[in-house]
């Protein structure tokens, strides 16, 4: 009986990489373009995604996959709306990992747009490449006016940042010029008021996306 | 607590591989950005790895550091910002992995 030294040296998210470069070959190969929307609980993810579903989806093929720890309430709001759409599950994990994704991508070999809507949170969905084309990320004003400093890696890891619920600023005391300067010492992202329940900035978002449809071959790595 | 599971799938594939009996120490790098907190991760390895042949392994954690680098006149920078005085980008480097090192085995 004796004691061995085992060098090993195993990047040990190396598994999800491998697997979100698949996912990534996958929809360049059927010329889908993916956005992960990750955010906050309550952030306005899943109405972001039902006005971009409304907007879009007679001009353009649309499927979602919604991420949550349990229930299927988001699924319910967006297949309503007509679209191919999948729930995801994810129990005690708090991000969707590129295994899931790759699970159900081949229901979605016939859409143009593929948006993921990431379980609720601003910390592990961070290291987790999914093979997306871009990741925006979501936060409101209710959330705090120092949510964003609290979260600096997803915000670094950002193509686009949106600030939801302005009109409601006032009422919780919070300075959006603040949050967006903040956002803007993080990233270089480009950075987006919104108000969805009022309609402010769903235009400049709907042109965001029509933007990335335009461009071919935005691969980029986790 | 994903962490942890996938760094004790790892643990244990490399012990078994090497016809381990018992793993008596686990030696991990973490990149400072992924933020992960030590303390968490060893209570969460401690956890899961109850009832394997890991259970009593001693958990070593290293940090590794990110590099923030001018893309402009190249020089490495400490603070946070996505500008340098120079009015480069900074770019980061590094400072995200979490890499199994080696492993103690008694066979």
């Amino acid at each position: 009986m004796h004691l061995i030294d085992l060098k090993v040296e195993a990047d040990l998210l190396l598994k999800n990489k491998e697997i979100a470069r698949k996912n990534r070959e996958f929809f360049e190969k059927n010329g889908i373009k993916v956005v992960n929307i990750m955010g906050a609980i309550g952030s306005g993810k899943t109405t972001l995604i039902e006005g971009t579903v409304k907007a879009l989806k007679n001009s353009l093929r649309i499927g979602a996959i919604l991420g949550d720890v349990a229930g299927d309430s988001d699924f319910q709001r967006i297949s309503k709306l007509g679209i191919k759409a999948v729930m995801i599950n994810t129990g005690k994990e708090c991000h969707l990992d590129a295994n899931l994704i790759y699970q159900e991508v081949s229901k979605f070999h016939d859409v143009d747009l593929l948006l993921i809507e990431n379980v609720g949170n601003l910390i592990c969905p961070t290291d987790f490449y999914l093979g997306e084309d871009l990741r925006v990320v979501m936060v409101s004003v209710t959330e705090g006016e120092d949510v964003i400093e609290k979260h600096p890696e997803i915000f670094r890891i950002a193509d686009l940042i949106i600030i939801n619920k302005i009109s409601l600023a006032d009422a919780v005391g919070v300075n959006v010029d603040r949050m967006e300067s903040c956002a803007s010492r993080l990233s270089r992202a480009r950075i987006l008021r919104m108000d969805l329940k009022e309609k402010v900035g769903l235009e400049e978002w709907l042109e965001f996306i029509r933007g990335v449809l335009n461009v071919s071959g935005n691969s980029r790595e986790g | 607590m994903s962490y942890a599971e996938l760094l004790l799938e790892q643990v244990l594939n490399f012990a078994r591989e090497n016809m381990a009996k018992e793993v008596k120490e686990v030696e991990v790098e973490i990149g400072e950005l992924l933020l992960l907190n030590q303390k968490q991760l060893e209570f969460c390895f401690s956890v899961i790895a109850r009832d394997t042949i890991a259970e009593s392994a001693r958990l070593k954690i290293l940090t590794s550091k990110a590099k923030r680098i001018c893309a402009g006149c190249g020089m490495e920078l400490n603070s946070d910002g996505v500008f340098c005085k120079c009015g480069g980008e900074v770019r980061i480097e590094g400072g995200k992995d979490f890499i199994l090192r080696k492993i103690i085995i008694e066979v």
